[in-house]
């Protein structure tokens, strides 16, 4: 190409501009690339820390790191009964713990949760309630599930604590301990019906 | 209509190469000198800074000449004065050549590369009276940076606007890294200057940033730019087609989608994931390295490229070379860094890219185009070959030592009991013999301004017949 330039010019003639052909492209090579890039995720995927900023090498799992924190027996009761109240409770009661006006009662500040012991509160849960309730000087009429079949004497404990000592309500009132519930649970054991209010409120609340 | 068609398809019809040439002159051969005197300086400061390694009470007058600065000054005089006005003259010459159409606005990139020069000399000089950012890499004072932007932008424009008045529509493998390097270099430069400098993010994150800066820059800006000549030059002048459009696409986007990941060193003190993205990112890296290679080796057909006679293609040749090592030793680097990650080793792999493979390139792109735009041949040919003879000893003599260096650092520090001093007076002699290196790099790129000069000399300067030896054919015009 461009024979006329190249003529006064005093530069020996040039070949044209360079082209790529269609040179056949072999499938192998994806496939390796397929076979290593799939090999190479599922090894990424066991040893990157699961993406959180909080890993650092050597350590490759959040769990590891957890492991070194130190134990504190209320902390671990207190997540999981955060973890049972927002699976088992929060539909109702609201994760604010505040219900809703007219068809389920509050717990927030609640006056059947504030009080000294658990007594009634134990019950309310293993075996449910029906009828009508005075809630802070409110009325209700609704019905709740019994949950003694559903729920073991350690995870009751754990969730009517996470109530009773939720910081985010301002409760401040004694743990419950799966010894207290199954104390309960064996001297209700031939109740199946569910609690009314008035039954309740002639029970000590200690 | 078909009078109006014949003259329509006049218009579009390629520009004859001698037009596209002449409208390059001035930018393009005023960006390959300004970058060949950057080249010296850097060589000159890196030649300091190794001498200082070992002879450390040399030059100790004032804080402007200490270790620190001086390196810094020298890498950035390296990237910001050699390497990108010499990517910038390739780009320019090659979007307006390959689109067969000439440059816009030569004028506007003539400006832009006076101002870069002026800005990167304000960078330097900052660096040396201590205002150094202290990222790697980015070491410029923020005081450089607008002018260094305006500048770029000025030059970028009229490349962009170039290729896209192009009048060959297809797109050839080289414009494609070109393209993408336009646009690495301000992008990873203004990330880092907004998020390290202006207004800081915190922790970790700084340490990440600066190291996906870094890849970009290395591997992106200089790595593509070394690619585009090398795919330019190997097809034209041993006039054969590249063999396959695919294989360089697949190369292409693998680059452009690893290379910012790659790089970080296992046991970095980033989280877990980064360092082992960046692992993966590295492996996979082989794909666009066997891809590269492979395309060029049925390119050639069996004829030479490392080795050639031709010298633009043996220096080629020695840049896909020291290119294929380096991205080859990156990728397995994830086994070993955790041993030598606190040694010389990784100075050493820095050095064959930035030097090896990507400098090799450019001396290649310019002995090609510098006689295409001046209209006249190099004056000696001896000059051409002892260049290359000396630029690829002086990368091996300071690739070398420093390897070997990092390898006897590694074993000394596996030993609990060994005394660290020792282990670095160890390092130290094997260290003395990268000075000869750098001596040799830098009297090869003397030789090649004193070849510049005496092309430009006796090409536009009527009264000088500095052209005393015999032109004979040296392959740089062929």
């Amino acid at each position: 190409m461009n024979a006329d330039t190249q003529k006064f010019s005093s530069l020996p003639p040039e070949a044209a501009e360079p082209k790529a052909a269609a040179g056949a492209f072999p499938i192998w090579v994806i496939v390796a690339l397929a076979v290593v890039a799939y090999f190479g995720t599922v090894k990424f995927d066991e040893s990157d820390g699961g993406f959180s900023a909080q890993v650092f090498a050597p350590y490759v799992s959040t769990k590891q790191l957890e492991d070194f924190l130190p134990k504190d027996p209320e902390r671990i009761a207190f997540l999981e009964g955060r973890k049972l109240y927002s699976q088992n409770c929060a539909a109702c009661h609201q994760a604010s713990g505040l219900g809703s006006p007219g068809q389920f009662p509050p717990l927030a500040g609640s006056d059947w949760v504030k009080t000294e012991g658990p007594n009634r509160i134990i019950r309310l849960v293993l075996h449910g309630i029906q009828g009508p309730i005075k809630v802070n000087g409110l009325d209700f009429n609704n019905a709740m599930v019994p949950w003694k079949d559903n729920m073991t004497d350690q995870q009751i404990a754990s969730v009517i604590s996470y109530v009773r000592r939720n910081k985010d309500w301002n409760h401040t009132f004694s743990a419950v301990t799966p010894d207290q519930v199954k104390k309960i649970r064996d001297t209700e054991k031939s109740r199946t019906a569910p609690w009314s209010a008035e039954e309740l409120l002639k029970l000590s609340d200690k | 209509m078909s009078l109006s068609t014949q003259t329509e398809s006049r218009a579009n019809a390629p520009a004859a190469s001698a037009e596209v040439d002449a409208s390059c002159r001035a930018p393009v051969l005023f960006l390959f000198t300004s970058a060949l005197l950057w080249l010296v300086a850097s060589g000159s400061l890196g030649l300091i800074a190794s001498l200082k390694m070992h002879q450390p009470l040399l030059l100790v007058r004032g804080a402007e000449l200490t270790y620190g600065r001086i390196l810094a000054a020298s890498s950035n005089a390296f990237l910001f004065g050699f390497a990108a006005q010499a990517i910038l003259g390739v780009t320019l010459w090659m979007l307006a050549r390959l689109g067969g159409t000439p440059l816009v606005r030569p004028i506007v990139a003539l400006l832009g590369a006076i101002i870069w020069n002026l800005a990167v000399t304000v960078g330097v000089g900052g660096i040396l009276a201590g205002d150094s950012s202290g990222y790697e890499g980015f070491e410029f004072p923020s005081y450089a940076v607008p002018a260094l932007l305006t500048a770029y932008t000025a030059i970028a424009l009229c490349a962009v606007a170039t290729y896209l008045q192009r009048r060959e529509r297809d797109s050839y493998v080289s414009q494609w890294y070109l393209l993408a390097g336009l646009f690495a270099l301000p992008w990873a430069y203004l990330t880092v200057h907004s998020l390290l400098l202006i207004n800081p993010v915190r922790g970790v994150a700084q340490a990440a940033i600066n190291a996906w800066a870094g890849a970009v820059l290395r591997e992106i800006w200089l790595g593509g730019a070394a690619l585009a000549v090398i795919f330019y030059l190997v097809p034209k002048l041993l006039n054969r087609p590249l063999y396959s459009r695919g294989y360089a696409q697949i190369g292409f986007w693998m680059l452009l989608v690893l290379g910012g990941w790659t790089g970080l060193h296992s046991g970095a003190p980033l989280p877990l994931w980064m360092v082992r993205m960046s692992s993966f990112a590295s492996l996979l890296m082989i794909f666009p390295l066997f891809v590269v290679a492979w395309n060029l080796h049925v390119t050639a057909g069996g004829q030479r490229v490392f080795g050639a006679d031709c010298r633009v293609l043996a220096f080629a040749g020695s840049g896909l070379v020291f290119y294929l090592l380096a991205t080859l030793v990156m990728a397995i680097n994830p086994l070993i860094s955790e041993a030598v990650q606190f040694t010389y080793y990784s100075a050493a792999v820095k050095h064959i890219a930035f030097y090896g493979a990507f400098s090799m390139a450019m001396f290649a792109a310019i002995y090609h185009i510098v006689p295409r735009l001046a209209d006249a041949d190099w004056p000696c040919a001896n000059p051409m070959k002892w260049h290359h003879k000396l630029a690829v000893a002086g990368v091996m003599l300071v690739a070398l030592p420093l390897a070997f260096a990092g390898w006897q650092q590694w074993m000394g520090l596996l030993d609990p009991s060994a005394d660290f001093n020792q282990i670095s007076r160890t390092a130290m002699r094997a260290y003395r013999i990268t000075t000869i290196g750098e001596i040799l790099w830098l009297a090869s790129s003397l030789l090649l301004v004193v070849n510049l000069v005496k092309l430009l000399a006796s090409r536009f300067c009527p009264c000088a017949a500095l052209a005393s030896c015999t032109a004979e054919s040296n392959g740089g015009a062929r």
